[in-house]
């Protein structure tokens, strides 16, 4: 049995832990569910942020995941859902509420979102690579949550299939499917758009 | 994999497999489609998309205010019942908050019982009158 209070005279070193472990500590310690909190902050923040298209909002939901995980932790059990799959899944479903509640689907910030780009690219290239990004980002956006949550969690936290399965509650080949089928439909919709901007552009 | 009418599942373990090599390397999409060799077009026109998609979507940082100032609220909250929370202190002061506790309530219980048999005293006092 944890006896936390024994950590006085010899304090864990919470980084060594697992997150199996630091769950178990982080039912009565704060500074182990401190410790979960700084292994996951980033990575709910950079899912939210992308989910929710702005810094202020992405700040919003990331405090309340953490809260409700706080909240809730005591009675979390892993059983078969990994401690971060448990997170994501607060997050998605947070965000979900979200969107729901506004009942919109803002568009993304783009200047916000897209990188600098390479510094070699001629300002003709540079500008239709950009815009071809932006596109992307917009054709990302009308992607159904779930498939959202896919390219976030594979491009952004660049996570093995398996891993994302976990999250997500589906097989490693299921996984695979609906990349397929995701990258399918997003090419679709990109394909579309940049169609439709190049009449804009023609008529202009 | 020069076939270039690929099933489902072959183009799914394609894409699965170039993607990872994608994300975790600098190869970019032509190079790969050699190593692979790629003739599909439907593969072609998707691993196009990937290389877009890995060049588009960057990782953001939270900033350090946010992240410093969430932590201090999460280590402030109350996480957890009263009993939890004493479970948490060394013995001897459980023992001692154990002690406090019983003997508040034989003192709230106490002055009750003295306040009842005081007021008891005075009604029947009142009704000899």
């Amino acid at each position: 049995m944890k006896r936390p209070w024994k950590r006085e005279n010899n304090p864990p070193d919470f980084k060594t832990l697992d997150d199996i472990e630091l769950v178990e500590l982080a039912k009565n310690d704060q500074e182990a569910f401190g410790a979960l909190y700084e292994r996951y902050v980033t990575k709910i923040y950079n899912y939210v942020y992308y989910r929710t298209g702005n810094h202020h909002d992405a700040e919003d939901l990331t405090a309340m995941v953490f809260y409700r995980a706080l909240g809730h932790i005591e009675n979390y059990t892993e059983r078969g859902i990994p401690f971060q799959a448990w997170l994501y899944r607060i997050a998605h479903n947070l965000v979900a509420n979200w969107h729901r509640d506004r009942g919109r689907r803002k568009i993304i910030p783009l200047d916000e979102y897209v990188g600098p780009g390479p510094q070699f690219e001629a300002p003709d290239q540079y500008a239709e690579n950009e815009e071809e990004r932006t596109l992307l980002l917009e054709s990302i956006r009308q992607l159904p949550p779930e498939r959202q949550q896919l390219i976030i969690l594979k491009f952004i936290e660049k996570m093995p299939n398996a891993e994302i399965g976990q999250i997500m509650g589906r097989t490693e080949g299921a996984i695979k499917s609906l990349y397929h089928r995701t990258l399918s439909a997003l090419r679709e919709e990109l394909d579309l758009r940049m169609n439709q901007s190049r009449v804009t552009d023609q008529k202009g | 994999m020069s076939n270039p009418n690929l099933s489902d599942v072959q183009l799914q373990n394609l894409l699965a497999e170039i993607t990872d090599v994608m994300l975790t390397t600098d190869a970019d999409v032509d190079a790969l489609a050699n190593r692979f060799q790629v003739d599909s077009s439907d593969a072609l026109h998707l691993m196009a998309l990937v290389g877009l998609l890995n060049e588009t979507l960057e990782p953001v940082e939270p900033s350090e205010r946010f992240v410093r100032r969430l932590g201090q609220d999460l280590a402030g909250m109350d996480t957890s019942n009263v009993l939890v929370r004493v479970r948490k202190l060394p013995p001897r002061v459980q023992i001692a908050a154990g002690l406090a506790l019983v003997a508040g309530f034989m003192f709230i219980s106490r002055r009750r019982h003295n306040s009842a048999i005081e007021q008891e005293e005075r009604r029947e006092a009142i009704t000899a009158q």
